[in-house]
């Protein structure tokens, strides 16, 4: 019988294959895009019930002090990422927590007026920075990526090499793209192919 | 062909699944005639030029919405969710 790990790790999809190096047309200049796979987190989705959503931001008010994000933006606190992710529906992220505490608590905050739903397991995310990510990210998407349009604080679900992705600039020109776990794979294929023109290094 | 969603913006079709003619409504269960079901299952016309649809932003906000478009010319007249759409045709989207 295999012996069972008493302390588990959360193995990312990308566990050997996102290995650290450079990449691509690098020659003596820094790369152009930085890429590197997000420690395992939380990430628990809501969806605001039928004709819930005044009390639904009413809550994310009160407990989070944020507006519950519109169509296409996201809002932060210290310790959350808030995501638009469909009409009524958000995703929220956070790095510091035990895995399973913050579906408790979204469950307990949210009771009877959303569903929560912990996605930890189930999405995959990248963050991808440098002078040429913008760039990158606009080979995938069909989203209007310039500054006037799309700036940090702008999230927006949308599709990349026939993968449905979120994508969302966490700061200037700087991305978080997540993809579902099964998706991971081809994903990371698709982006460091689209990366070697701009040379990359996966950190 | 573009469709602009009201959610998200102007994206292209490769985004979205056609469910086709958003005209149909479902019959009343208790009443229906198996003509009437015949009808609204199957019986599709296949008009040249203006067309009302269910499209699905699949790659996207994953809502359902109802498009005027010409099949002739690829223009879109209107893109409203499906639930709006709902609200202000209560009796059903009419040819
Ligand atoms: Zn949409």
């Amino acid at each position: 019988m295999p012996e069972i790990s008493k302390n588990p790790k959360r193995l990312s999809p990308l566990e050997n294959i996102a290995l650290p190096g450079k990449y691509g047309a690098i020659n003596n200049e820094t790369p152009g895009v930085i890429l590197s796979v997000c420690p395992a987190r939380s990430v628990v989705s809501i969806g605001a019930r039928k004709n819930m959503e005044a009390k639904v931001s009413a809550v994310f008010k009160k407990q989070y002090a944020l507006i519950a994000p519109k169509p296409g933006r996201s809002e932060y606190t210290k310790n959350l990422a808030v995501h638009w992710a469909g009409p009524e529906q958000w995703y929220v992220i956070t790095n510091s927590c035990e895995e399973g505490t913050l579906y408790d608590k979204l469950a307990k905050q949210f009771s009877g007026i959303a569903s929560i739903i912990d996605q930890s397991h189930g999405r995959v995310t990248i963050k991808v920075s440098g002078r040429n990510a913008c760039d990158l990210m606009a080979k995938g998407t069909p989203v209007d990526l310039h500054k006037n349009a799309f700036t940090k604080g702008c999230c927006a679900v949308t599709e990349m090499a026939h993968i449905t992705v979120h994508l969302a600039e966490i700061a200037d020109d700087e991305f978080e793209v997540s993809v579902f776990r099964g998706f991971a794979e081809s994903f990371w294929q698709w982006l460091t192919e689209m990366s070697l023109e701009f040379g990359y290094e996966v950190k | 062909m573009r469709i602009n969603c009201p959610y998200c913006g102007p994206r292209p079709n490769e985004e979205f699944n056609v469910l086709g003619d958003a005209t149909k409504t479902r019959p009343d269960a208790d009443k229906a005639t198996a003509q009437d079901w015949l009808d609204y299952v199957y019986e599709r016309d296949n008009p040249k030029g203006r067309l009302e649809e269910y499209w699905h932003h699949a790659s996207g906000c994953r809502n359902w919405l109802v498009v005027k478009r010409n099949t002739v010319t690829h223009e879109v007249y209107s893109v409203v969710a499906a639930r709006d759409y709902k609200k202000t045709h209560p009796e059903g989207v009419k040819k």
